[in-house]
């Protein structure tokens, strides 16, 4: 086999795989969300065990599906859904994704960067709007619990779900 | 400066701009060729030929893709607040507190169905009082559906469809997808963001400026311009799935979207100006036209769920509508 040929082979598959990141045993991740559900068992209605904040560094111990099972620095385990996690360059945008094909320019994610609690309210202060509203609608999400409930109701399932 | 030398210039700054990676090339040919211009290495016109090469890649769409946002979570929340408290000044909610929670039960438990169940803060509903028939989605996961367009659905997994379409475009961040990168890219010139842990009021002032410009940006292209039809055809397919997973009958968006293409052909008969979602949507029948019927009989629902219970409660919160 060709040099070259392995290098298309390896495009190839950066191609293939996308650059959404693989999670592997061993990794560091943050809580990408703002309250991150520490659950005792990779399920939607398992129980919570402990709600992390959003950046908080954590590692990856096990992956099952969509969960996975992480350690906190003081040694607590528990599960959480891969979609309340992110590498930590996706979180401090420190630029690093330019290895991946069709990426971002490190200028545009540092511009990003600005957007926060602090413009939101110089962004209020010159402009009317009802932010108020904002507040009540973000108040309609429901516990987890309660979905669970609803779709019971017609007989169906949570997915994403696997046996612990 | 001659020809061979112009030439040599145009591609080193092609070569340059590939090594910054494909999306480097937006802003950054434009960049290189004003420097070139000073430096007295190029000419006025080489170096407007080389703008206009990047004048194809003016918005984010080019360089965001579910899994390379150039935001944070957190940013995208942001965002999607302002865009929300936007949407939400120029029209009312509606004050049917039975008919919200039953949109945000059935469109969260939808979410839970998506690739991107969680978000910075989740996926929260909210019902437009307006005539229009239309639905659109924030970055940050806020979604809004008109009075018009739920009185459109039939039946629960007709109104799940509608959600689940929407849900689609945030898994998929179409959003930010429609922020023109020029903005960002000449907040990034000035310098603005280098140390915003010592903030400025100036510096705080471009900021909010940048954020103002990008808000606007999503709002237009939700309530004014669209996006493609290929956006518009990924969600269709998403909401397919969603529906599917959960035990719902995907053809359900095939007979809401039947409907809508009756209603706007009803208004185009009147000669009114597209509203709503004609505005910003291809034709209803062009999007039938595009899923793909044949593997939709195939995609066999995961569960099956009991019909006259789904009945009972879309009545319920729906009926009086």
């Amino acid at each position: 086999m060709t040099r070259s040929f392995l290098i298309l082979l390896l495009l190839l598959g950066l191609i293939a795989t996308g650059p959404l990141f693989a999670l592997s045993p061993g990794d560091a991740v943050s809580i990408s969300v703002r309250e991150g559900e520490l659950r005792s068992a990779p399920q939607f209605l398992a129980a919570i065990t402990q709600r992390l904040g959003y950046g908080v560094s954590v590692t990856v111990e096990e992956i099952r599906q969509d969960w996975a099972r992480i350690v906190l620095q003081d040694g607590v385990r528990g599960w959480i859904h891969t979609t309340s996690i992110a590498p930590p360059e996706e979180m401090n945008l420190t630029g690093t994704q330019s290895e991946s094909p069709g990426t971002t320019p490190r200028e545009i994610a540092l511009a990003g960067r600005g957007f926060n609690e602090q413009v939101e309210a110089e962004y209020r202060s010159q402009n009317e709007l009802n932010f108020d509203r904002v507040d009540r609608m973000e108040g309609y999400l429901a516990p987890l619990e309660d979905l669970g409930a609803f779709l019971q109701e017609i007989d169906a399932e949570l997915s994403g779900e696997v046996d612990s | 400066m001659t020809r061979a030398n112009r030439r040599l210039v145009v591609a080193t700054v092609a070569v340059l701009a590939l090594l910054t990676g494909c999306a480097g090339l937006d802003g950054a040919i434009g960049e290189l060729a004003s420097v070139g211009e000073t430096l007295g290495l190029i000419d006025g016109d080489t170096a407007t030929t080389l703008d206009l090469a990047e004048t194809g890649l003016t918005t984010l769409s080019n360089v965001v893709n579910a899994a390379s946002s150039p935001f944070t979570p957190e940013q995208e929340y942001f965002v999607g607040r302002s865009v929300a408290a936007t949407i939400l000044t120029e029209t009312d909610p509606v004050q049917n507190p039975d008919l919200v929670s039953y949109v945000n039960l059935l469109g969260q438990t939808l979410a839970l169905a998506s690739e991107r169940p969680f978000l910075y803060h989740g996926y929260t509903f909210e019902v437009l009082d307006s005539d229009e028939i239309n639905a659109f989605a924030t970055p940050g996961g806020h979604i809004f559906i008109t009075v018009g367009m739920i009185r459109l659905t039939r039946s629960e997994d007709e109104l799940a469809a509608i959600l689940a379409h929407e849900i689609a475009h945030v898994v998929e961040r179409h959003g930010l997808g429609s922020i023109r990168t020029a903005r960002v890219i000449s907040a990034v010139e000035e310098g603005m963001f280098e140390a915003l842990s010592t903030v400025t009021p100036e510096e705080l002032e471009e900021v909010t400026g940048v954020f103002g410009d990008t808000t606007a940006d999503v709002v237009d292209a939700l309530v004014t311009r669209g996006y493609s039809g290929a956006t518009e055809r990924e969600a269709d397919g998403i909401a397919v799935e969603i529906l599917a997973r959960v035990g719902y009958d995907p053809f359900a968006i095939v007979r809401v979207l039947e409907r809508m293409d009756r209603a706007q052909a009803a208004e185009y008969e009147g000669n009114a100006e597209p509203r709503g979602f004609s505005k910003t949507h291809p034709r209803p029948q062009a999007r039938i036209n595009d899923l793909e019927l044949t593997e939709l009989r195939e995609l066999e629902p995961v569960s099956r769920i009991n019909l006259e219970a789904a009945r009972r409660r879309y009545m319920e919160a729906v009926g009086d509508l």
